[in-house]
């Protein structure tokens, strides 16, 4: 018997700040690149920051329950929207102003979805706890 | 969907972190609940009416835009 269930199992909530310090180390070698010229290809720091974004992407809160899962799918579900409008606006530059789609920007995207699926769930998750606690 | 979750929280005499630790939510769900911002599942509902000792229905009602 099929059973729609939920199956997401989620790392343990002290992943998250592993994700983040892997995420903020790779934007400060990014930013060591252009001071001190450093010889690393770029495309290595922006892998290593998606290395951290899915990390904390996909730890748990301290408290994971049922309605930050809610969160999550209404997050995952924007942000999964906004990837394939954006692939449609680079497939439009392509056509229209000229030249091919770069060769990182399948990194760029995977950067944009996890932006926009991390903004858009710890937007809402704040949003939640301020109204909340302003009526309380 | 309104409720009146406060109220019965209330009649047991049980803050919002005492029924979030009882019913294995966070404090912020039972919050969101009372003021509507979120639906709860069926087993969470459950697991209210039990503590209660009141049918689903007599804490959660349908409004017209339902």
């Amino acid at each position: 018997m099929l059973v729609i269930e939920d199956k997401i199992k989620l790392l343990p909530y002290w992943f998250k700040s592993i994700g983040i310090g892997v995420a903020i180390l790779s934007l400060i070698v990014n930013f060591s690149l252009d001071i001190w010229e450093i010889s690393i290809d770029r495309y290595y720091t922006i892998l290593v920051l998606i290395l951290g974004l899915i990390l904390v992407s996909l730890s748990a809160e301290k408290f994971e329950d049922e309605m930050f899962k809610q969160i999550r799918t209404n997050s995952i579900f924007y942000a999964f929207f906004a990837g394939i409008l954006a692939h449609f606006v680079l497939v439009f530059l392509n056509f229209w102003v000229g030249g091919s789609i770069e060769d990182h920007s399948s990194l760029h995207m995977t950067l944009w979805m996890l932006g926009i699926y991390l903004g858009t769930f710890h937007s809402s998750k704040n949003r939640l706890k301020i109204l909340n606690s302003i009526e309380d | 969907m309104k409720n009146t979750i406060k109220v019965e929280r209330a009649i047991l005499d049980l803050t919002q972190e005492e029924l979030a630790k009882k019913i294995g939510v966070s404090r912020q769900t039972i919050s969101s609940i009372e003021k509507n911002r979120y639906v709860p599942s069926t087993v969470l509902s459950l697991k209210m009416s039990k503590l209660f000792d009141k049918p689903v229905n007599a804490f959660f009602s349908l409004t017209e835009e339902d």
